[in-house]
C-alpha cells in the first residue's frame, strides 16, 4: 500500500497560487494596460487547470486499479475541492479583464 | 550607476543638522544647529538653482598660521593636515553630477586666500563633467601648497570675493567662507574692530558696538548683489585658539552678526566693547529685498566635511534623518536616492533583502557613502546601515523643475506652468502618486495664487490677469511632499520674476482646445484655434514647435500605462514648412491641429504647444500652452459580454472535457486474477430472515464448499469491460459513467429475463446497502455476489413461508476458503435486506397477472428514457438520468428494455 500521489494538490496549489499572483499584476502595475497574456495564463491556471487537478484527484483516489494499492487521502481532495471553488472568483476576474481587453476594436 | 555624487551645491561650509527647521545631530561629534536665518538661506539659494542658468560660487579659504602646527609655541594647529584642502576638493567634485542633473545650468567657481591680505587662488573657471576632477585636484594641490601667514582680514578677503562676484550675470552666486581665526587685521589687535565700520556701516571703534541697523558696509553690499555668504568658522576650543590670544573667543564670536546680520549681545571683556552687534539693515523675511548668509561653527575638521556634505544635501532637496541606533532607515516609495553621512571607516549598507549594496571599502568619499539611487519604489523598505558610529541619512525625493515658456501679457488671462520631472535631460515625468501627500502652493507678486498639480508633476498656475501698470510679476511656488516615514520632506521652492508684455504689438493665439476625445486607435482629435494679428505694428508671425506630450494619465486600474509616446503623430494644417503662419494686421486665420495614435488608451492627455510670437519689428517672445486632449479606447459591449460568457463557459468545458475523457477507465468492470464462480441453492425464510443451504445450515462444509466454485468459462480483458454477463444465468453488470466526471461510476444490475435478482454482495457493512455504493463500485467483480429468484418468489413466500434461490458468488480470495466466502454473503444482514427489498418492489402474483403494463400503455407515446432498476435495493432508482450509459447491452437485456417492462411490474409478463 502507498499513499495517494500528492501532485495534484501540490500543483493545485501552485497553480492557483500563480494565479492570484497574475491577477495582482495589473493592480500593481507590473503589466501594462493592453496587456491580456497574463490574464489568459492566470485563467487557465485557475478554474481550468483547477477543475482538471481535482477531477484527477478524484478519479486517481477511486481509480479501481488504484484502490486497492492506495493508502486514500482525502484530505487532498477536499484541499483541491477548496482551491477549485476559490479559482472560479479568480478565474472571473482574469476573465472579465481579458473580455474588457479583447472588447477593444479599432 | 549605482552611486552618483550628490547634488547640487559645492558652496560653503560646515552646516549643521537643521533641516527643515529641525535640529538634526549628524554624529556624536556633529557640528551645531544652523539658526532660522542661516536655514532660510538654504533654503533661498535651493529655489534659487531650480530655475537658474548659472551659479558662481567663490571659495575664500583662510591660510593664517594657526591652521597649521607650531612647534615653538607647541600648538598642534587647529587643521595640520589640511583636510580642508580635500574637503574643497571633493566639494567640486560633487558640483559636476549637479551638471548632469541640470545640464543647461553653469556653474563657475574660483578662489582666494586671506590672512594679513587676500592672494588668489584660482581664478574663474567653467565646471564641467569631465574637469571637474582636475579642477578640484588644481584646489587641492594651491591649498597644500600655500604658505601660511599672520592675521585674518576678514574684510580683504570679503572685499576680494565682493570684487570678484558684483559684476557676475549668475542668477545665483555665494561665497564660501572658511576660517579658523576671529577678526584680526593689525595690531594691537582692539584695532581690528575698526574693520567692523567697513563690514558693517559707521558706529563700530574699539570702543563701542552699534546696534542701529545699516544699509552701508560691505556686508550689506554683498547681500544687495544677491550674494550668498555661507561661513564657517573652525573653532576647536573658542577661548584660547592655536595662537593663544586670550580674547580669540570675543573676536570670532563677530563673524556670526557679520554673516546673519545679527547675533547674541557681545561681552565686554579685558576692555572690550560689549553689546548686540548689527552688521545690515535687518529687515524682515517678508520685507527683505537682499540676499542673506548662514554661519556655522565646527569644532573640528571633520564636521567641516559634514556641513559641507549637508549643505549640498539641502540645496539638492534632501532631508536629513538621524539614523537609529540599530542602523535600520526607511525608504519610502517616492523616494529615489540616499546617502548617508558618517565618520565611520568601515561600514555596509545592507538592503531589504538582507544583500549588501554598498561598501566602504573603495569608497572615495569624504564622511559619505555617496548617493545611492534605488529603483521605484512600490511599498516601503527598511534598509540598514551596519557601521560603528552614528549616522545621518539624507533622502531625495529626486525631482526637478522643468518650466515652460510662458509669456505674461498686461490686460490678459495668463497663466504660468511648468513640469516637476525625475530628470531634466531625458524630461521624464515626475510619479507624485507615490507620495503619500503633494501639494503646490503658489504666490503672485507676494498674494496667493491658486496653482494645481498633477500625479505627473504638471503644475498650472490659474489663469491670473497682472496688476494694471504692472511691470513685472514675481512668482513662488513650493511643492510639499510627505511619505510615510519622512513626514517632512524638504519642500521643493523656486521663485521667478516675469516681465508684462505688452500685446497691442504682437500677434495672439486663442485658446487651444479639443473639442471631441481621440477615439479608437483610427480616430483623430483636432484641435481648432484661431492666431489674430497685432493690433498696431502691421504684420505678425507665430511659429509653432511640435506639441510635447507631457504626461499620458492613462487609466491604470487594469494594468500599468501602455508606451505610446512614440505613436502619436501630430500635424498642423495652414502652417508653412518652418511651422510658422503670418498673419496681417487685422485679420485672424484659423489653425487645426490633428492628433492621432494607434495604441488606444482610457486617459487625459496633457500637452504643451510652444510657440514664438514675433511682431513686424522682429520682436519675439515665447508662450506656451497646456492642453488636455481626452483619448478613449473604442470598445464594444456585445463583444465584452460574447468573451466573458465564452470564457465562462470554458472554464467548465475544458475541465469537463478533459475529466471526461480521465474518468472514462473508472466506469469498466475489472477480472481479478484467478477469478472462481460458486453457485449455491439456499432457502430463505423471510420472517426469521434465516438463509439455510441445501443442507439446511447456514454455514458450508469446506469440502462441498469447493465443489460448488469452479474458474470462469472465459478469460475476462485485463482492461476491464463495459458490460459483463453471466453466461449461466444471464444476469449482467452495465458500467455507467457519470455525467458530472466527478462522480463515481454507477453499476447496474440487471437480472435476466422472467427473474428476480439482486446484488446482495460480500459486504457485511450496513452502510453500504445499495448496489452503487456497496464494493462493486470499484468495479471489481471480485466483490459480487447475487441471487436469482423465480419471479413469483414472493407468492411462494407468503403460501410455503419460504423462497427457494440461486446466490451467485464470485471470489478471488487464494486461501481456498469457499465456505467462508459463501457464509460471509448468507450470514451478512446484507443479503436479507436486499432480498426482503426485492420481494417487497415484487409483490407476487396478484400484481403480476395484471400483465406488461409497457404493453397497456398509449401506442406512438415515447417511453421516458430513464432506466429503472428492478433490481435495486430500497425505492426504484432512476439512474441515466444522471448517467450516460457506458455501452449498449444486448438487445435482449437492455436496461432500457427492462426499464419499459418494468415501469410498473417489469416481469409480471413472465
Amino acid at each position: 500500500m502507498r499513499p495517494a500521489k500528492s501532485w495534484p494538490v501540490v500543483l493545485g496549489l501552485i497553480s492557483v497560487t500563480s494565479s492570484i499572483l497574475l491577477a495582482a499584476l495589473p493592480l500593481m502595475r507590473l503589466v501594462t494596460n493592453t496587456n491580456y497574456a497574463t490574464s489568459f495564463a492566470g485563467w487557465f491556471l485557475g478554474p481550468v487547470l483547477l477543475f482538471t487537478l481535482y477531477g484527477i484527484d478524484t478519479n486517481m483516489q477511486q481509480s479501481p486499479k488504484n484502490r486497492a494499492y492506495l493508502i486514500a487521502k482525502p484530505g487532498y481532495t477536499t484541499t483541491l475541492r477548496l482551491l477549485a471553488y476559490l479559482s472560479i472568483a479568480v478565474g472571473l476576474a482574469h476573465a472579465w479583464r481579458i473580455s474588457s481587453l479583447l472588447s477593444v476594436v479599432s | 550607476m549605482k552611486k552618483i555624487l550628490s547634488v547640487i551645491m559645492g558652496i560653503s561650509f560646515a552646516f549643521a543638522g537643521l533641516i527643515n527647521g529641525q535640529n538634526v545631530a549628524l554624529a556624536a561629534d556633529g557640528p551645531a544647529a544652523l539658526s532660522p536665518y542661516g536655514d532660510s538661506t538654504m533654503q533661498d539659494l535651493a529655489s534659487c538653482l531650480r530655475t537658474a542658468n548659472k551659479l558662481d560660487v567663490f571659495y575664500l579659504i583662510d591660510n593664517s598660521k594657526s591652521l597649521g602646527a607650531d612647534p615653538k609655541s607647541g600648538s598642534p594647529g587647529t587643521d595640520p593636515s589640511f583636510l580642508r584642502a580635500d574637503i574643497v576638493a571633493q566639494d567640486i567634485k560633487r558640483w559636476s553630477d549637479i551638471l548632469k542633473i541640470q545640464p543647461k545650468l553653469q556653474i563657475s567657481v574660483a578662489g582666494a586666500f586671506f590672512a594679513g591680505s587676500s592672494s588668489p587662488l584660482t581664478s574663474w573657471t567653467d565646471l564641467t563633467a569631465t574637469n571637474a576632477g582636475s579642477v578640484a585636484s588644481s584646489f587641492k594641490q594651491k591649498i597644500k601648497a600655500k604658505a601660511l601667514d599672520y592675521y585674518t582680514n576678514w574684510t580683504a578677503g570679503l572685499q576680494e570675493a565682493y570684487s570678484q562676484l558684483q559684476g557676475s550675470s549668475a542668477d545665483c552666486k555665494a561665497v564660501v567662507w572658511f576660517t579658523d581665526g576671529g577678526l584680526w587685521s593689525q595690531d594691537p589687535r582692539v584695532k581690528s574692530l575698526n574693520d567692523l565700520s567697513t563690514l558693517c556701516g559707521p558706529g563700530t571703534s574699539p570702543s563701542s558696538i552699534s546696534s542701529s541697523p545699516s544699509a552701508d558696509g560691505l556686508m550689506a553690499k554683498i547681500r544687495k548683489s544677491k550674494i550668498n555668504v555661507f561661513g564657517i568658522m573652525l573653532s576647536p576650543n573658542a577661548d584660547s585658539s592655536a595662537t593663544g590670544e586670550k580674547n580669540e573667543g570675543y573676536y570670532k564670536s563677530l563673524m556670526l552678526p557679520v554673516i546673519e546680520e545679527t547675533g547674541p549681545k557681545l561681552q565686554s571683556v579685558n576692555g572690550l566693547p560689549g553689546g548686540k552687534l548689527v552688521c545690515g539693515e535687518l529687515a524682515s523675511s517678508e520685507n527683505r529685498t537682499y540676499s542673506t548668509g548662514a554661519f556655522l561653527k565646527a569644532v573640528s575638521a571633520a564636521q567641516i566635511a559634514y556641513s559641507f556634505l549637508l549643505l549640498n544635501s539641502k540645496v539638492a532637496g534632501g532631508t536629513a534623518q538621524q539614523g537609529s541606533t540599530t542602523g535600520k532607515f526607511w525608504l519610502d516609495p517616492g523616494i529615489r536616492s540616499f546617502e548617508v553621512l558618517t565618520s565611520a571607516k568601515n561600514w555596509q549598507i545592507i538592503d531589504a533583502t538582507g544583500k549588501v549594496q554598498s561598501t566602504s571599502e573603495g569608497s572615495q568619499y569624504l564622511g559619505t557613502t555617496g548617493r545611492v539611487e534605488i529603483p521605484r519604489l512600490t511599498k516601503s523598505q527598511a534598509w540598514t546601515f551596519k557601521s560603528d558610529s552614528p549616522f545621518t541619512v539624507i533622502v531625495y525625493p529626486e525631482l526637478y523643475l522643468s518650466l515652460h515658456d510662458n509669456a505674461v501679457f498686461s490686460g490678459r488671462k495668463n497663466s504660468i506652468s511648468g513640469q516637476f520631472v525625475s530628470n531634466l535631460s531625458t524630461g521624464v515625468p515626475a510619479t507624485l502618486s507615490d507620495f503619500t501627500k503633494a501639494n503646490i502652493s503658489a504666490w503672485v507678486n507676494g498674494k496667493p495664487a491658486k496653482a494645481s498639480i498633477t500625479p505627473s508633476g504638471v503644475f498650472q498656475l490659474d489663469p491670473f490677469t497682472p496688476e494694471a501698470g504692472a511691470q513685472s510679476l514675481a512668482i513662488k511656488a513650493t511643492l510639499s511632499l510627505q511619505t510615510e516615514h519622512h513626514p517632512d520632506l524638504a519642500p521643493l521652492n523656486f521663485a521667478l520674476t516675469k516681465p508684462v508684455l505688452q500685446p497691442q504689438s504682437l500677434p495672439m493665439v486663442s485658446k487651444i482646445i479639443f473639442r471631441k476625445p481621440l477615439v479608437g486607435s483610427k480616430g483623430r482629435a483636432i484641435a481648432k484655434f484661431l492666431v489674430s494679428a497685432p493690433n498696431t505694428g502691421g504684420q505678425g508671425v507665430v511659429c509653432f514647435a511640435q506639441p510635447k506630450v507631457l504626461a499620458d494619465n492613462q487609466d491604470q486600474s487594469s494594468g500599468g500605462a501602455t508606451p505610446r509616446s512614440k505613436h502619436w503623430k501630430i500635424n498642423f494644417k495652414s502652417l508653412d514648412k518652418r511651422g510658422c503662419i503670418a498673419v496681417t494686421e487685422g485679420s485672424t486665420k484659423n489653425l487645426a491641429s490633428v492628433f492621432t495614435n494607434d495604441i488606444q488608451a482610457d486617459s487625459s492627455v496633457q500637452l504643451l504647444f510652444d510657440y514664438s510670437l514675433a511682431s513686424g519689428d522682429g520682436f519675439q517672445v515665447s508662450d506656451s500652452q497646456n492642453v488636455i486632449l481626452n483619448t478613449k479606447r473604442n470598445t464594444q459591449g456585445g463583444l465584452f459580454w460574447l468573451w466573458f460568457i465564452g470564457l465562462s463557459i470554458l472554464s467548465i468545458l475544458i475541465p469537463y472535457s478533459v475529466l471526461y475523457i480521465i474518468s472514462s477507465p473508472a466506469a469498466r468492470i475489472y477480472s481479478s486474477a484467478g477469478l472462481d464462480r460458486g453457485v449455491a441453492k439456499f432457502t430463505y425464510y423471510p420472517d426469521s430472515k434465516y438463509v439455510a443451504n441445501s443442507s439446511g445450515s447456514s454455514s458450508f462444509d469446506p469440502i462441498e464448499a469447493s465443489k460448488l466454485f469452479s474458474q470462469l468459462s472465459r478469460s475476462l480483458p485485463i482492461q476491464g469491460m463495459a458490460s459483463f454477463t453471466d453466461d449461466d444465468t444471464g444476469a449482467r453488470i452495465v458500467a455507467y459513467r457519470a455525467k458530472w466526471p466527478l462522480n463515481p461510476p454507477k453499476f447496474v444490475f440487471i437480472p435476466p429475463l422472467g427473474k428476480l435478482g439482486v446484488p446482495v454482495g460480500k459486504n457485511s457493512d450496513s452502510t453500504k446497502i445499495t448496489f452503487e455504493n456497496s464494493r462493486l463500485t470499484d468495479g471489481q467483480l471480485s466483490n459480487l455476489a447475487f441471487v436469482i429468484l423465480e419471479n413469483d418468489a414472493q407468492t411462494k413466500a407468503k403460501a410455503n413461508g419460504q423462497i427457494a434461490g440461486e446466490l451467485v458468488v464470485f471470489n478471488a480470495d487464494q486461501s481456498g476458503d469457499y465456505a467462508g466466502a459463501l457464509a460471509n454473503v448468507m450470514s451478512g444482514g446484507f443479503f436479507a435486506q436486499n432480498v426482503d427489498s426485492l420481494l417487497a418492489a415484487h409483490p407476487g402474483s396478484s400484481g403480476a397477472t395484471k400483465g406488461n403494463v409497457a404493453a397497456n400503455k398509449p401506442k406512438g407515446k415515447k417511453q421516458p428514457k430513464s432506466k429503472i432498476l428492478a433490481t435495486q435495493q430500497g425505492p426504484i432508482e432512476k439512474v441515466t438520468k444522471d448517467y450516460d450509459e457506458y455501452s449498449t447491452p444486448s438487445s435482449s437485456s437492455s436496461p432500457g428494455q427492462n426499464q419499459n417492462s418494468a415501469s410498473a411490474d417489469p416481469y409480471s409478463d413472465i
